[in-house]
């Protein structure tokens, strides 16, 4: 499915994603007021990696509301993704979007690592805080809830604990990994507009499948894997780290909107070559 | 729109860094109107862009209005705070630049251009390209006309009739293509309701054109999702569209989404 951040502006956007094949989407995080983001360049890319600080550009949730009315059409599931500064702005939030709407899940992203007052940069994502988000928003939904964790954290296990015990149905696994930076040697400066932003890409791909691997052994509820990831092998390998989903942002960079198409593709080849009739056994297989 | 030949190819010769270059001249063309050239190559195909930065300031798209085997420039037109910080750049200035980003115009013998204000900037590359080129440039006032002098036999509109014909791009665009040598290509580029305007003359006259568009954009490259436009992204299908697929594209001519992602009137735009 389509991880969050990427394309999800509008619900045309998401309706053209699941048509190249995604089997899901998650839209761009909303939060409680419009915001306008970080300034330009927001997005970098060199190698195997790219950095962004967007720092959740988004229309606010009145707007966000309306813009994504009538998802059924869609024919795939759509997740709210909802940002907040507290328990209760996070609540608030998921609460206005999903009224009325056809949301199938909402994802807490609680791990942005480049925008002040949210995410990793407030300390969403200490088990304690994981365990306050995730509750005051479990007692205002009864959709599948997911929370989004960092792969920065050491004791990502224990995060993935709180929320379970808060209330969560899955845990995403996971969000872009640093803050990291560039510097412009020619005039001494931070090349992101924002100075530092969130690293994603291939490059970042085997460190989010150890953490998917951590998240598998230390929780009962479904992990979904995410980062780095960019064919249908790589799927299959985030898959048999724990994954039971597995979404994928970056690799439209290097692949275009095809990427879902043909991750499917080579997903459903090998496992024919392979004897796999069913993604159920792929599922933590490393785990034995 | 998903024409190959139209498509641009996700891994290009792009860079998504910025690339340095220093400015080598500034040179005005037209009130409030610039053009930056530097020394320098840089790979590029007339209609696509780069996201141009100002260290410290800000990066955004702009296509370039001079490509040779010397160096290359670009024509800032003064809208906002970037762009007015950009357009007073001195030689020595060092700006950066990612890219080459989106997909081209078509290179046809005889096209037929239109540019209205700082749109000739997108359009001149392709200009340079095509044999027996025929160009109709608009503006304002004269003081706007861009390229009047590098185009000598270009076809001049002013709305207040201060040089050229008096009037839009749409009237001598109409006569052309009533006319007995019609050409086979119009590719257009400056404010959105003129190609609006432009797209109904030659879907009337059955001449098929190219419009090239613009939207704020935050990467350039197809991931942020800012520059949607209907079930299209400018950046990732764009930012020259075929006429025929913009015809039935609900936000064309009508609506722009802004920073935030907020859709909002075209005709709120300061454009």
């Amino acid at each position: 499915m389509l991880a969050s951040g990427i394309w999800g502006v509008s619900k045309e956007s998401i309706g053209r994603v699941l048509a190249a094949g995604a089997g899901g989407a998650v839209i761009k995080s909303i939060s409680r007021e419009p915001r306008e983001g970080h300034p330009n360049p927001a997005v970098i890319q060199h190698g195997d990696y790219l950095i962004n600080a967007i720092g959740y550009a988004n229309q606010g949730m009145e707007d966000a509301r309306m813009e994504f009315s009538e998802l059924k059409k869609l024919k795939r599931p759509v997740i709210a993704s909802a940002i907040g500064k507290t328990p209760e702005d996070f609540a608030l939030v998921v609460g206005h979007l999903t009224e009325g709407n056809d949301f199938s899940a909402v994802e807490l992203p609680l791990s942005c690592p480049h925008t002040p007052g949210y995410g990793t940069l407030a300390g969403q994502t200490t088990p304690d805080n994981t365990y306050r988000i995730t509750a005051a928003v479990r007692d205002v939904t009864k959709l599948p809830l997911f929370i989004k964790l960092s792969p920065n954290s050491e004791g990502i296990g224990e995060a993935a604990k709180a929320a379970q015990e808060a209330g969560a149905d899955g845990i995403t696994m996971g969000n872009s990994l640093g803050p990291g930076m560039r510097i412009n040697i020619e005039t001494r400066r931070p090349v992101m507009g924002f100075g530092l932003g969130g690293v994603s890409g291939p490059a970042i791909f085997p460190v989010l499948l150890r953490c998917v691997s951590d998240v598998y052994k230390a929780v009962d509820i479904p992990v979904i894997g995410c980062g780095g990831v960019s064919s249908g092998k790589d799927a299959i390998e985030m898959m048999m780290a724990g994954a039971h989903a597995v979404q994928l942002g970056s690799a439209i960079y290097y692949h275009g909107l095809e990427v879902f198409g043909d991750a499917l593709q080579e997903m459903r080849q090998w496992m024919g070559q392979n004897g796999y009739s069913s993604v159920k056994r792929l599922i933590g297989a490393v785990h034995g | 729109m998903d024409d190959p030949a139209l498509r641009a190819p996700h891994h290009d010769r792009r860079m998504s860094i910025p690339i340095m270059f220093q400015i080598d001249r500034a040179v005005p063309e037209a009130k409030d109107v610039v053009t930056l050239h530097f020394r320098g190559l840089l790979p590029y195909r007339p209609g696509q862009f780069y996201m141009v930065w100002l260290p410290g300031i800000n990066q955004k798209p702009y296509s370039l209005s001079h490509h040779d085997a010397e160096g290359f420039g670009i024509t800032i037109k003064r809208f906002g705070a970037f762009s007015r910080a950009l357009s007073k750049a001195k030689k020595g200035d060092w700006v950066g630049f990612s890219g080459p980003y989106g997909n081209h115009f078509t290179i046809t013998k005889g096209a037929l251009f239109v540019g209205g204000g700082v749109g000739m900037a997108s359009l001149s590359t392709a200009i340079d390209l095509t044999a027996d080129a025929r160009i109709i440039i608009g503006a304002v006032t004269a003081a706007g006309l861009v390229f009047r002098k590098r185009y000598a036999s270009a076809t001049l509109v002013t709305d207040d009739g201060s040089a050229g014909e008096k009037g839009f791009v749409t009237l001598p665009l109409q006569r052309l293509l009533d006319g007995t040598k019609k050409p086979p290509l119009v590719l257009a580029c400056g404010p959105e309701p003129m190609l609006a305007r432009v797209l109904d003359i030659c879907r009337q006259a059955h001449v098929p054109c190219e419009l090239s568009l613009e939207r704020y954009m935050s990467c350039g490259f197809g991931i942020c999702g800012k520059c949607v436009l209907g079930d299209r992204m400018v950046c990732y299908d764009g930012p020259v569209f075929r006429g025929e697929d913009l015809y039935k594209n609900e936000d064309f001519g009508v609506s722009k989404r802004e920073k935030t992602g907020k859709k909002v009137s075209l005709t709120k735009s300061k454009h």
